[in-house]
């Protein structure tokens, strides 16, 4: 008792010079008293010595050689490298021992329940140091516990891996829908689009100077947005397929927003880069895409708005038309799914 | 000639595929051509287990070696072992709880335990809206979609599932390309036990991630 008594006075005036208090007894797991003490020693020497470090904001932990093999020495300092700092919150804490399967001729435990604060920037992380300590107490493993359950925990979460695949099923329907304008697979094209699609198609408008010679002027907002079905939007379609030999179209800035009220239901936004013999364009294109069925996913709605006007012979590279912030939104169309 | 002066397609990245795939429908296809002989050169080795890199589960029994995570908190290349009396590592292979059964998955196909024979009917998602079926052995079957595995991470998420059902996604990052595989795989504890079991999967290839900006939006 008398030992405990001192021993708890020692860790707590080495604690306070490092600025805080933490100290570990055994409660459990095994009965030898001289174990007990190597074992707590080695423990608050580990809590006050990342304190301490901690504090000062030193660059290494600093452990004894007599309490700390190399590799236990070297964990704790990984551990340090890798998390930024850590420190040992205030308290007075109590844990298991659990006796280890042998290695070779000695006998090892496992001692629990010794917490550590991991700092990342502004926020906290706590975690579970677990030690492997030899009959000596001296200590020749520092590992950080996996939270209990934690694999149950992972499986509890696992809603947000079916949210990530089903978003992942999205883009790779929207890389489809480009390779389908490359390959002008109108069949593809044809079976995506719903009979009832809603297609807004942006241009920059034009004004008459001069002689009647038509121009384009970069000053934004002026858009003209058409509004097509399915079936002209496919027929145009048709005809730029047989015109151009070949086209080349690429995406950049894909965002992608689920619909609050139905969980297949996405709105796409990204930057297109369209390139065929003798036209060029750069434009936003929002797409509303309906994922219930994975084989065939439908688009309800397509809109492209200018990005910059490109068609300008005086065409600024700095001159945007129309700005993210003007792009359409899922918010802008009211779907009912049937 | 504004096309040949103003070149916008350059500054947006095209997605690259493997095996020299000119685009999606290609590399969809190689794949499914590779399936559908069934065959594959195995690439993938179990992961070798340093002991000092294993972390202790709050049972006591069971360690985990530390993989990467991919995009959520639950999709993980980690592996999960047991101690020997010898303390030689062993890779979980039990399905005695749900949680054992899904560390069993994980390891399964992740690579870290052998396929043996069980068997998978695999749906492929492919380019045009296609979606043949094929049934081959497992193991072959993830050869094939790691690929030619050096540039390829696998990581492993075991979803919720119905008590007699298990479920996991499995995504492929080819680091190299930037371009992704997800094999969304269906068995029972039964089936993941026995080495003949049946496994089913829906297959999703050569999912560029190189265009993608923000994928966890919510509509307001």
């Amino acid at each position: 008792m008398i030992r405990r008594l001192c021993f708890a006075v020692a860790a707590v005036i080495t604690a306070l010079t490092a600025g805080a208090q933490a100290t570990f007894c055994v409660n459990s797991g095994i009965s030898d008293e001289a174990l007990i003490t190597r074992i707590e020693n080695s423990v608050n020497d580990l809590m006050t010595s990342i304190n301490v470090c901690y504090v000062k904001d030193k660059d290494k932990v600093q452990l004894s050689k007599e309490l700390f093999s190399e590799g236990a020495r070297n964990d704790v300092n990984e551990m340090w490298e890798g998390t930024g700092h850590m420190s040992v919150p205030d308290g007075d804490y109590a844990g298991p021992v659990i006796r280890l399967p042998k290695v070779g001729q000695h006998d090892a435990y496992e001692v629990r329940n010794i917490p550590v604060d991991f700092h990342r920037g502004d926020s906290i992380m706590r975690h579970e140091l677990v030690l492997d300590v030899g009959t000596s107490g001296k200590v020749f493993a520092v590992k950080v516990a996996v939270e209990k359950h934690s694999f149950m925990e992972l499986m509890a979460n696992s809603g947000e891996v079916d949210d990530l695949a089903q978003r992942l099923r999205v883009i790779n329907f929207v890389e489809q829908f480009r390779t389908a304008y490359i390959r002008k697979d109108l069949e593809f094209l044809e079976s995506v689009y719903s009979d009832d699609a809603l297609i807004i198609t942006g241009r920059v408008l034009q004004h008459k100077v001069g002689g009647g010679m038509k121009d384009r002027m970069n000053i934004r907002g002026k858009t003209v947005l058409t509004r097509q079905t399915k079936q002209e939007y496919l027929k145009n379609l048709r005809g730029i397929f047989k015109r151009k030999d070949w086209l080349k179209i690429d995406f950049e800035d894909l965002e992608i927003v689920k619909d609050l009220r139905y969980d297949n239901l996405y709105g796409v936004t990204l930057k297109q880069y369209w390139q065929s013999p003798g036209y060029s364009d750069i434009g936003w294109l929002f797409l509303i895409i309906d994922m219930r069925d994975m084989a065939r996913p439908q688009i309800y709605v397509r809109t492209w708005q200018p990005y910059k006007d490109t068609q300008n012979k005086g065409y600024n590279k700095e001159d945007i038309i129309t700005t993210r912030d003007e792009v359409f939104e899922l918010e802008d169309f009211r779907i009912e799914l049937l | 000639m504004l096309a040949t002066i103003f070149c916008p397609a350059a500054m947006a990245a095209t997605p690259e595929y493997a095996g020299g795939a000119t685009d999606k429908a290609v590399a969809d296809s190689l794949i499914a051509m590779r399936l559908d002989a069934g065959t594959s050169v195995r690439h993938t080795t179990p992961p070798v287990v340093d002991i000092k890199r294993l972390v202790a589960m709050s049972d006591s029994v069971t360690y985990v070696l530390p993989g990467k995570r991919y995009g959520v908190q639950a999709l993980r290349s980690d592996v999960y072992v047991t101690l020997g009396s010898d303390r030689k590592p062993h890779f979980v292979c039990d399905a005695t709880t749900k949680t054992r059964a899904g560390m069993t998955l994980s390891n399964l196909l992740l690579q870290a335990l052998p396929a043996g024979k069980r068997w998978v009917t695999l749906h492929h998602y492919m380019y045009g809206g296609k979606v043949p079926c094929f049934s081959l052995p497992l193991g072959t079957a993830l050869d094939i979609i790691a690929g030619s595995g050096k540039q390829v991470t696998a990581y492993c998420a075991v979803t919720k599932s119905p008590a007699d059902k298990l479920h996991a996604i499995v995504i492929y990052h080819d680091k190299v390309l930037n371009v992704l595989h997800m094999l969304d795989v269906t068995t029972t504890p039964a089936d993941l036990m026995s080495d003949t079991g049946d496994f089913t999967a829906l297959l999703n290839t050569n999912i560029p991630m190189s265009y993608l900006k923000s994928i966890w939006g919510i509509s307001k």
